[in-house]
């Protein structure tokens, strides 16, 4: 029996040691836990941090219109990227390193220090759209709440200040204000060499927002209708088959066309004393001619009935000939 | 209020760039079609036969079209009668030409002008004086003028051909030299027939011209003074001599040479009669043909097994080969403008006519037959003269053979018309 008692209280011995053991584990895990999601606190925190550091890299060019900008922008889009490749390079080693979470503290401080300076405060919004990107990424490593509990707090900044568009536009909307607030940044930092490259690049501009609403391609042909003027031209082109460095040969031409389609004047630009040049360029004058000759069919005439409000654009034709094509030469 | 000035600025440029804006275009590529021209007969007594003489020139070259003059609306009663180019241009004329001619005391003058009918621009205006009995030489002189004002290049009307006259049964076909203006017309025999004559060739200035000749049974290079007919040996060659061509300068001759069954190139010049042989290897060497600037010679040979063309230097140095095509490649002539080297080519039992760049490039084939052989050059290089013959009977019969012309392009192959057979083409320099 004395067996039995002792075997009994072995057993309850070992019971409440493999009780004491499970509490442990469970501890242990609670701990880790608590750990670990403190530490994604402090790392999903801690971009702001780096924003602050990549708002100082952006530069600004000189050049005021807007397509350098955009490259520019593709120029420096990057940056950011690399510094998220910085991040994803950190999350391994120091997960658990408390220096980010004191870097982490001070960036929301920071943050409401902006609103005193205009232009910082667009690039920290800016930035911090961007962080919100690779937190996808981790998204789907980690809670969503969590990220979800940071995005309010840029938000609230970016909705007054840039338009409420869809939420999938939030890249070019920052890459928009990006541009946008490079520009006040450079205009408030430097508006004398502004004044400068405005004038010297006017027509840059046009082409730089050709795509846009208000871009030179609204006042210039599609490229459907410049090859139609192109093939009508070349069917009233006629020259000599065989003749020596035709393939050399270039004639700049410039056409002056009223406003109901016919040809007014035709000047060659490049004559030259070599009698082959010559004929061959009295060919391509001749050529315009018998274009404007075809009525109806005529290109310039064509251009009058379906483009007529863009007068000023097709009054002037300038016309690089070149006889020399995989067809007839 | 930067803002503002930004703006304004911005408004300013725009409203400059617009006011200054036009359209770029690039055309490549054009139509090659004949040009239509009009040309009403000239006026003055005969001034209807200069015309046609004129206008065939033109039509012949593939460059023009001539518009039927039942089209034309506007008559002209003197040169100076300003044209009505919207007359001309309902009739798709391209160009004008239209003038007077005038005879007085055996000479014939011509004054005529040339209009762009769609520039509205006066493009040339010239006048002629030539002895009347050469009214047709008037006429390719004038023809030329059309000609060279309106492509730019110059023209070839104005010139002679020296040819194999032949006649008779293949067995004994009677072969002489003759010379034609290249509309065909003033045909006259240099040779009576009674010899064997081939390949002859107009010296530069027109005064000679040298053939191969079995005269006394001797096959020899022969030189015919063309006003007095009067022939005399070249050179003193131990062997037979063959394929004369002359040099740029006209003062040496490039002849062949075959002895002991090998063929060596020479020059002889024919104020020293000093000979000097240019090529000296053990194989078939012939056809030499000075390139314009007469610095360098092409001529074909077998050395590299099969008959291809090479060039070398004006003293025989620096051989190298141009031709790497399938066949053989014979009788190569450079062109007078230098930018190619007409050949004639066997491949699979056919004759090719064709031209190859100096630097063995842009080789092609223009023409071919049974028997295309002799191409020469008219003096502007733009058209290739030779001579296409059929295939013979057993019995002799047949055989005939004819002159053409054709455009280096391969277009606008044209029948030369001659009274008997005709062969071995060598078209002459531009007389005028």
């Amino acid at each position: 029996m004395m067996n039995f008692y002792e075997d009994e209280h072995e057993i309850s011995r070992h019971s409440s040691c493999l009780g004491l053991s499970v509490g442990l584990h469970i501890l242990i895990l609670i701990l880790m836990c608590f750990n670990f999601a403190w530490n994604t606190d402090e790392f999903e925190k801690s971009p702001p941090a780096i924003l602050m550091v990549d708002l100082t890299k952006v530069k600004i060019d000189e050049k005021t219109n807007l397509p350098p900008l955009v490259k520019e922008v593709k120029k420096e889009t990057p940056q950011p990227q690399e510094v998220k490749k910085e991040e994803k390079k950190v999350e391994p080693k120091k997960e658990n390193k408390t220096p980010l979470v004191k870097k982490v503290e001070p960036a929301p401080k920071v943050e409401p220090q902006k609103p005193k300076e205009v232009a910082p405060k667009k690039e920290a919004v800016k930035v911090q759209e961007k962080k919100t990107e690779p937190k996808k990424e981790v998204k789907k490593k980690e809670p969503k709440k969590e990220v979800k509990k940071e995005k309010p707090k840029p938000q609230p900044k970016k909705q007054p200040k840039v338009a409420p568009k869809p939420v999938p536009k939030k890249q070019n909307q920052g890459l928009q204000s990006l541009l946008a607030s490079v520009e006040k940044v450079r205009k408030a930092a430097n508006p004398a060499p502004q004044k400068a490259a405005l004038p010297a690049s006017g027509e840059t501009v046009n082409k730089g927002i050709a795509g846009g609403t208000e871009g030179s391609l609204m006042n210039d042909l599609t490229i459907s209708e410049k090859d139609l003027i192109a093939n009508k031209i070349r069917s009233c082109w006629n020259v000599n088959a065989g003749v020596q460095d035709a393939d050399k040969m270039i004639i700049e031409v410039r056409a002056f066309i009223n406003k109901d389609g016919s040809v007014r004047e035709v000047k060659i630009l490049n004559m030259k004393q070599d009698p082959i040049f010559r004929s061959m360029a009295e060919s391509a004058k001749r050529a315009i001619y018998v274009c404007d000759a075809k009525g109806e069919d005529s290109p310039f005439r064509i251009l009058a009935n379906k483009r007529p409000n863009m007068y000023n654009s097709w009054k002037q034709i300038y016309l690089r000939m070149n006889p020399v094509d995989g067809g007839v030469y | 209020m930067k803002k503002f000035l930004l703006v304004l600025l911005i408004v300013f440029l725009g409203c400059i760039s617009s006011s200054k804006a036009e359209i770029r275009i690039d055309v490549t590529g054009a139509q090659s079609e004949p040009l239509p021209f009009a040309m009403p007969d000239l006026i003055g007594d005969d001034g209807d036969e200069l015309t046609q003489v004129v206008v065939d020139d033109l039509e012949r070259s593939g460059l023009f079209r001539h518009i039927n003059p039942n089209a034309y609306i506007q008559k002209f009663s003197s040169i100076d009668t300003r044209p009505n180019f919207n007359d001309w241009r309902a009739i798709n004329a391209q160009a004008l030409i239209y003038g007077t001619v005038t005879e007085r005391f055996g000479k014939m003058t011509v004054a005529f002008r040339i209009y762009d009918v769609y520039a509205g621009t006066e493009l040339y205006a010239k006048s002629f004086t030539a002895d009347s009995k050469s009214w047709r030489k008037l006429a390719h002189m004038i023809a030329d003028a059309i000609y060279e004002r309106v492509t730019g290049e110059k023209g070839y009307f104005d010139t002679r051909v020296a040819f194999i006259d032949e006649r008779g049964n293949q067995m004994k076909r009677v072969k002489r030299l003759a010379i034609m203006d290249q509309d065909g017309a003033n045909l006259t025999y240099l040779t009576d027939g009674k010899d064997l004559v081939l390949t002859p060739r107009f010296s530069p200035n027109m005064k000679e011209v040298a053939y191969f000749s079995y005269k006394d049974g001797n096959p020899k290079v022969y030189l015919m003074d063309v006003n007095t007919r009067s022939s005399t040996l070249v050179g003193n060659f131990k062997g037979m001599t063959f394929a004369p061509r002359f040099s740029p300068d006209g003062k040496k001759l490039l002849i062949s040479l075959a002895r002991r069954g090998n063929s060596d190139i020479y020059t002889y010049d024919l104020a020293t009669k000093k000979q000097v042989q240019l090529t000296n290897h053990p194989s078939i060497n012939t056809s030499p043909s000075y390139s314009p600037d007469g610095k360098q010679i092409v001529f074909s040979s077998d050395r590299g097994g099969n008959q291809q063309l090479y060039i070398m230097n004006a003293d025989g140095s620096n051989a190298h080969r141009i031709s790497f095509g399938e066949g053989t490649y014979a009788t190569p002539v450079w062109s007078p403008r230098g930018d190619y080297i007409a050949f004639t080519k066997i491949r699979h039992g056919q004759f090719h006519i064709g031209v190859i760049k100096p630097d063995g490039s842009g080789e092609r084939l223009i023409t071919n037959g049974f028997l295309v052989e002799s191409p020469s050059w008219a003096p502007n290089g733009r058209v290739l003269m030779f001579y296409r013959k059929a295939p013979s009977r057993s019995d002799g019969s047949g055989g005939d053979s004819r002159l053409y012309t054709i455009d280096i392009t391969g277009y606008n192959e044209r029948q030369l018309i001659t009274p008997n057979s005709a062969s071995a083409p060598a078209w002459s320099p531009l007389l005028h």
